[in-house]
């Protein structure tokens, strides 16, 4: 309980100052790119139908991806060398 | 001196006015609607009318039949309104009146919720001197007696953290019951509100802070002086400082007990004045970021309190006291996953991170779209199929009757279609070399081998 409130205090604290910064809110990619990236992800995803092979190495390809942009960060922060 | 308090005290309960009660009640007999005791007012300028309205009161009601001021002859007689109504009625007293239920515009009516009500100014149906609901269902009109209803306030306006724009008239309203045999003509309304940000960052006498609108008994007489059965007081007060908003609406008495009593200091003792009351909190204009803070962080604690404060307070109690679960319910992580979803849906759709949140989504997103097509348009100006298009679909031969064709041809003998077989394979390969891929990255052996 107390974990949960305080990590929901945090979320708060910083969405009161976020809201008084002015900080804006993203319900879209800039520069047409939400639709052409929608676009695109729904249509691999009804190409991935008919070719799930494809959804099996994309899925490899985005976990691969997210493990890279991991390992350079803490290469980053030097928490690793 | 206590004997000449008493003395005093007794003297003022003695001298205590003793007012006749002048209130309306209508109630349905049978195909009768009765009413009766109807206070009326004698001036053409506030004449008194009758209305029925359809629809829940106050939103989108429609006046069905209406009598007032256009009456030839306004007095204060129940006789001179009835006319212009025009359902058959008959005169019961002075002060009552019966209406037949099966006559217009009663029978007309289809079924549904209406009010009947009196009011004294005949274009704004304000200040109201009662109202009462009736239904009609099945051809049926029902209504009733209320005296055996509590007497309560049961709507106030704005409602729990409802929202209204600062203004110099902001709106408020409470809706009360009042037990024909609780009314006294000394009760009155009152309303005290507060900002919540004062309140708590007071540091001198609290109740300096709350704005207090009493008003009128119906003995004072005027707008909002309450009455039996239902009343809808309403007013406007300017509240011009944005913020939360502790409301409470009360009923009071002003009776010379509770007067003597307030005089001797006595009177926040017993409260005798107190009928009924009910507190509640508004918003006022856009909230301040201090109590957007304030309100949100309350809501943390009342959604934590309703989830695991049970548990808490079961196994932390000494007498059932469960050490593992009393430090479960205080410091274990139940309900971790909600706050990092709720965390995720207020803070990471913010710029920056609201991008990559954005990306995320429209990854996980299920719906798909059609895959396109090819096509051509020949130039008008083309000496060969000018200006035809032609067009080819590959994707159609992928699919049969809206199916992949591959989840169609199946193995006879497993029902497996070529998927389902090498699935597990392909899956296999994939994923071992993702593996494989890691792992060289975590070892850096590529490196060593450049080095080598």
């Amino acid at each position: 309980m107390i974990w949960q409130y305080i990590l929901s205090f945090i979320s708060r604290m910083v969405q009161a100052v976020f809201d008084a910064l002015n900080i804006p809110i993203v319900d879209q990619l800039p520069l047409g790119m939400d639709g052409y990236l929608s676009t695109a992800v729904q249509s691999f995803k009804a190409f991935a139908e008919i070719m799930p092979i494809l959804g099996v190495v994309f899925n490899a390809f985005m976990f691969y991806l997210g493990f890279r942009v991991t390992l350079l960060t803490l290469r980053l922060l030097r928490v690793i060398r | 001196m206590v004997k000449k308090l008493l003395i005093i005290a007794i003297f003022f309960l003695w001298i205590t006015p003793s007012f006749a009660l002048e209130s309306s009640q209508f109630v349905i007999v049978g195909e009768d609607l009765i009413i009766s005791q109807i206070p009326l007012n004698d001036e053409c300028g506030t004449f008194t009318g009758l209305y029925l309205w359809s629809g829940s009161y106050p939103a989108t009601t429609t006046n069905v039949q209406s009598a007032g001021c256009g009456n030839p002859n306004p007095t204060n007689e129940v006789e001179t309104i009835i006319p212009l109504f025009s359902a058959s009625y008959s005169i019961l007293s002075e002060t009552s009146v019966s209406f037949d239920l099966t006559a217009s515009p009663f029978s007309g009516l289809s079924d549904g919720t209406y009010w009947l009500g009196l009011t004294h100014d005949s274009s704004t149906k304000d200040p109201y001197i009662a109202w009462y609901p009736i239904e009609k269902t099945g051809g049926v009109w029902v209504g009733g007696d209320f005296s055996g209803t509590n007497t309560r306030i049961f709507e106030v306006f704005p409602s729990y953290m409802q929202t209204q724009s600062t203004s110099t008239s902001f709106y408020l309203e409470a809706d009360a019951y009042v037990n024909t045999e609780d009314f006294e003509p000394d009760m009155f309304m009152r309303f005290r509100f507060a900002r919540q940000q004062d309140l708590q960052s007071a540091v001198a006498n609290q109740s300096l802070l709350w704005t207090t609108i009493d008003f009128p008994t119906l003995n004072e007489g005027g707008s909002g002086s309450l009455t039996s059965l239902y009343n809808f007081i309403s007013t406007t007060t300017s509240i011009t400082s944005p913020g939360v908003y502790l409301w409470e609406v009360e009923i009071r008495r002003e009776s010379t007990t509770a007067t003597v009593l307030n005089w001797l200091g006595l009177g926040s003792l017993f409260n005798t004045g107190l009928v009924v009351s009910t507190s509640t909190k508004f918003i006022a204009g856009e909230m301040t970021d201090f109590d957007r803070f304030v309100a949100s962080t309350t809501e943390v604690v009342n959604q934590v309190a309703s989830t695991t404060m049970q548990q808490v307070t079961e196994s932390c109690n000494p007498l059932t006291f469960n050490t593992a679960l009393c430090f479960e319910g205080l410091f274990g992580f139940q309900g971790m996953g909600e706050s990092f979803e709720n965390t995720k849906n207020t803070l990471f759709y913010y710029v920056p991170f609201g991008y990559l949140t954005r990306i995320v989504d429209i990854f996980g997103t299920t719906s798909t779209s059609s895959l396109p097509e090819l096509s051509y348009t020949f130039p008008p100006t083309s000496a060969f199929l000018a200006s035809t298009t032609i067009s080819f679909n590959p994707w159609q031969y992928f699919y049969t009757d809206g199916a992949p064709v591959k989840d169609q041809i199946v193995d006879p003998a497993t029902g497996k279609n070529i998927w389902d077989i090498f699935e597990p394979l392909i899956k296999l390969i994939v994923y071992l070399s993702l593996v494989l891929l890691i792992v060289r990255d975590l070892t850096q052996l590529h490196n060593n081998d450049k080095e080598l």
